[in-house]
């Protein structure tokens, strides 16, 4: 008889297909594994423990070249990601196919970054645009924060300013700086999603 | 930066070419003072860009039209006010004389312009936006205006490039203007591609399960006239722009759906939001409109919940529905016998165990725990049922309460489990005082985990009997927040019991029943047949399901688990071992996927009359046609259908008043997994059948009580002209 039972209940759980991995605001960030610039695996999951800020990026698309020429990303990165402070995690993530505005090989994105000054953790080569339809990114640059339980935070655009143009970058309320803010003075992050701003991920 | 896009060259001619283009369009300008024709034009690497103003004049307390025309190169594109997954909408900034005003951009009508996974909203080539200046009566005549205007724009192609011109337009004030002959014909064009206002036109959208679901009343438009192509929203932050839009048409009614935005949260809706649909016309010629959405709660009952007072009200009234439903399922036929077994295994523990007086008597043999610890089984595992319940919703199966019995494996497992726990009731199994009876069992044993497994199968039997019965009480529940529906099926586990909570905590009541004696053998035989019964039918719904091949494997199983339960205190230990085994293995073919899940395509009952089965597009067509229809959404597992078709569809009178009324009859037979009927079902807040529902021309569907007789259907049937 117990049998039985058990078998009913299998055939219930079987029923219950899995939900496929959606990314939703103050739910578990899906993990991943891609490649970074020095051909090091990286999974998201090694981040445990930590913040973790995911930018999309494209070097060519006019509305990242607005927040490097700036130094608007570079200094995000310094400030919350560089090497003194170890709560935060950066990685920037370039999901151009080959072939395609923004693709790189790994030693071009490193010189890219040495060039900008910019200072990501790791840059992530996900040319089969795997992890960034995962996440449904959409824009250059869209970015993402996960929290140190793996939980995402926010995700939408840098700020809200939605330009091209470097010299509204001063009055421009930062997103991902008011997430972080907030995440390392142990509040909850008071704004989970906006729309994101720019060029199309070149898919 | 490594690249930057061009060569040193390319990058010198750009320069000193935008350098030369930027001193012609200021010699432009500077014409334009005295040219008749006033515009100002500039080019950049990607687009044109032109200003132009309707009139040769600005009249004091006249708007003017100004228009804006960007032209983008080939493959190149622009975007709309709602660019769409990425892009930016195309800016305007006017720098005006004191006392001017220029009024929102006019948007033309977006074309989707996908390049998978992402969508975008925009134009390729030619686009104009038209602006409205507001000109103040005060502003002198004779004098001249110079309106300045700055245009920012994105153009994409494989690459984004944002652009942005400065123009400007000198005109001249005068009493009166005429057109601009030469801009006459960019106007016209402008206009006809601008979404037309319909304010006459209702939509009301509702939020489900993820979608946007936007009912439109296209009051004054034939039917035919007009074949919906697209749907666009102009906030952004609203919908997910793929997949597209899907559209349902019945008569004036039209209903779009298309998925909602991430994000989406229900207590950010704005009450009202704008949409453009695109329609076009037999000519193929497209046609679009403005709409104005007034949105509703996800469904009418999340509305209640928001209004505040109301709502404890209605959900402490469906609470309580769910606990008398409960309660009344202690008498449906699958549920009775397991509750018998557990008052009549209270009987026997009263008389095995008189009620303690002694203080040291063991307080775990009180019957009141017991019942307590049933209860927190039959509750538990009702929570688990919604769970399941809940969790399958949101995996997207558009399945509603009942669901188990649409699947083979499940009724296969119930025809099984009736079955043998019917052979154990005929005592045609020896299980010796080990089993002879479950609530034999369990009254000896008093253990707190078994209380709990009873209350779990008095749960597990009771699902095929609340399907019907409960489907309306359900369909509410599951239009609910999670949370609710979980409370709702806790006092539907309450109620279901309860009735054993009161015997055993008044054990007055427990003396009034009856003393156990041989008549308990004779009502626990008894109590078999509905379980076979019960069996039987679910044998029926699996044939229906399946075929004869799958009865016959169900029965021949059966067959041999009969065979193995008579030998089993007939023969020896290894022995039963084999057979045990040889059952087990034989049971495993039954469940098989490839068998299970593979249903044949249900046909249309043999009823008397001629029902038709039963099609979104048939309802439409029947409805556009101005024919009465009669809707009957059933199930073979639905016992409450097959009475009311018994009782009253398949009446002679019934069928003979159908057709002197001209009624068409369609039968939607839910009895396997289709996602169309439970897309039905879902218009109408159903999660399960049955559901009868009237449509006559030109009024609002009338939907007929789950309990039909003759002599209703036959009133609701005269009722109308």
């Amino acid at each position: 008889m117990y049998r039985l039972f058990a078998l009913t209940a299998i055939i219930l759980a079987t029923l219950c297909s899995p939900v496929a991995a959606q990314v939703r605001i103050n739910e578990p960030a899906p993990d991943f594994t891609l490649s970074d610039s020095n051909n090091e695996i990286r999974t998201l999951s090694e981040y445990k423990g930590k913040v973790v800020v995911l930018e999309w990026t494209n070097h060519l698309c006019p509305f990242v070249k607005k927040h490097y020429k700036g130094g608007n990303m570079q200094a995000l990165q310094k400030k919350y990601a560089g090497e003194k402070n170890d709560k935060v995690v950066w990685l920037s993530i370039i999901s151009s196919a080959e072939g395609k505005e923004g693709f790189v090989r790994p030693y071009e994105a490193n010189q890219i970054a040495k060039q900008n000054d910019a200072t990501p953790n790791a840059i992530l080569l996900d040319s089969f645009g795997k992890v960034g339809r995962l996440y449904r990114a959409r824009t250059t640059p869209h970015m993402y924060v996960i929290d140190k339980d793996g939980i995402l935070v926010y995700q939408g655009a840098i700020d809200n300013k939605s330009t091209s143009d470097p010299k509204d970058i001063p009055g421009a309320i930062n997103h991902v700086q008011v997430a972080l803010d907030e995440l390392l003075a142990g509040k909850k992050v008071s704004l989970g999603s906006t729309q994101p701003y720019g060029c199309s991920i070149k898919y | 930066m490594g690249k930057t896009g061009w060569p040193p060259f390319q990058r010198w001619f750009l320069a000193l070419m935008g350098f030369g283009l930027l001193t012609l369009a200021n010699v432009q300008s500077v014409w334009a003072v005295e040219a008749p024709s006033p515009a100002s034009s500039q080019r950049t690497d990607y687009a044109k860009v032109q200003l132009v103003a309707e009139d040769t004049a600005l009249v004091p307390g006249k708007p003017a039209s100004l228009m804006l025309l960007l032209t983008v190169q080939d493959g190149w594109h622009s975007y709309w006010r709602n660019p769409g997954d990425s892009g930016l909408a195309t800016q305007l900034s006017w720098n005006l004389p004191d006392g001017l005003t220029a009024g929102e951009p006019q948007w033309p009508y977006p074309e989707r312009i996908n390049t998978p996974p992402l969508v975008n909203y925009g134009y390729s080539g030619e686009t104009a936006l038209l602006t409205e200046l507001m000109v103040p009566p005060t502003i002198a005549v004779g004098s001249h205006q110079t309106i300045k205007l700055q245009a920012d724009w994105l153009v994409c192609k494989d690459i984004c490039v944002p652009e942005q011109a400065e123009l400007s337009l000198t005109l001249p004030v005068a009493a009166s203007a005429t057109a601009n002959r030469e801009h006459a014909e960019a106007f016209a064009r402008a206009r006809a591609l601008l979404p037309q206002p319909k304010p006459n036109w209702s939509a009301k959208a509702s939020l489900r399960d993820g979608q946007w679901v936007v009912q439109v009343h296209l009051s004054d438009v034939g039917n035919g006239q007009l074949t919906p192509l697209d749907f666009f929203p102009a906030d952004p932050s609203l919908a997910a722009n793929s997949p597209p839009p899907t559209f349902e048409r019945v008569g004036h009614s039209l209903t779009i759906t298309l998925p909602a935005a991430q994000e989406l949260k229900e207590k950010d809706l704005p009450p009202q939001w704008l949409g453009v649909l695109l329609f076009q016309d037999n000519r193929k010629t497209p046609q679009a409109f403005d709409i104005q959405v007034t949105t509703e709660g996800a469904t009418s009952i999340n509305r209640y919940w928001q209004q505040g007072a109301l709502s404890w009200g209605l959900a402490a009234r469906a609470l309580l529905l769910a606990l008398l439903g409960g309660m009344v399922l202690n008498l449906m036929p699958c549920v009775f016998p397991v509750l018998a077994l557990k008052v009549l295994g209270f009987v026997k523990a009263s008389h095995h165990h008189p009620h303690p007086t002694s203080p040291l008597a063991p307080i775990t043999t009180s019957p009141r725990r017991h019942a307590l610890w049933y209860s927190a089984g039959v509750i538990s595992s009702m929570l688990v049922l919604a769970a399941l319940l809940i969790l399958l919703q949101l995996a997207g199966q558009r399945l509603g309460w009942g669901f188990q019995l649409q699947s083979p494996s499940f009724v296969t497992a119930m025809v099984l489990l009736f079955t043998l726990i019917s052979f154990s009731l005929f005592g045609f199994v020896e299980w010796g005082q080990k089993l002879s009876g479950l609530a034999n069992r369990f009254s000896r044993h008093h253990g707190s985990s078994t209380a709990f497994a009873t209350g779990v199968l008095a749960t597990l039997v009771a699902t095929p009997c609340t399907g019907p019965f409960m489907a309306i009480a359900l369909g509410l529940a599951l239009s609910m927040p999670p949370l609710l529906t979980l409370l709702i099926f806790a006092a539907l586990g309450a109620g279901l019991a309860l009735p054993v909570v009161v015997l055993s905590s008044w054990p007055a009541l427990l003396q009034r029943l009856p003393r156990p004696g041989a008549w308990m053998d004779h009502f626990k035989q008894l109590l078999g047949f509905p379980l076979l019964a019960s069996a039987l039918w679910l044998l029926w719904v699996l044939g229906r399901q399946q075929g004869m091949a799958a009865v016959f494997q169900v029965l021949a199983w059966l067959l041999l688990a009969g065979f193995t339960l008579w030998a089993w205190g007939r023969v020896g230990r290894w022995w039963r071992c084999l057979l045990l085994l040889l059952s087990l293995l034989a049971a495993l073919p039954l469940f098989a996927p490839a068998a299970s899940e593979n249903p044949q395509p249900s046909a249309v009952r043999e009823q008397s009359g001629d029902p038709q089965a039963f099609s979104p597009e048939k309802l439409a067509a029947l409805q556009a046609a101005g024919k009465p229809v009669l809707v009957n959404f059933t199930a073979d597992w639905c016992l409450t259908c097959k009475v009311n078709e018994a009782s009253t569809l398949s009446r002679d009178s019934v069928q003979q008043a159908l057709r002197d009324r001209g009624v068409t009859y369609l039968v939607a037979d839910w009895t396997n997994r289709d996602a169309v009927i439970a897309a039905e079902l879902a218009k109408y807040q159903r999660t399960g059948v049955p559901l009868y529902i009237l449509f006559w021309p030109g009024q609002a569907p009338q939907l007929l009580p789950q309990l039909l007789t003759p002599d209703l259907l036959l009133a609701a049937l005269s009722s109308k002209p």
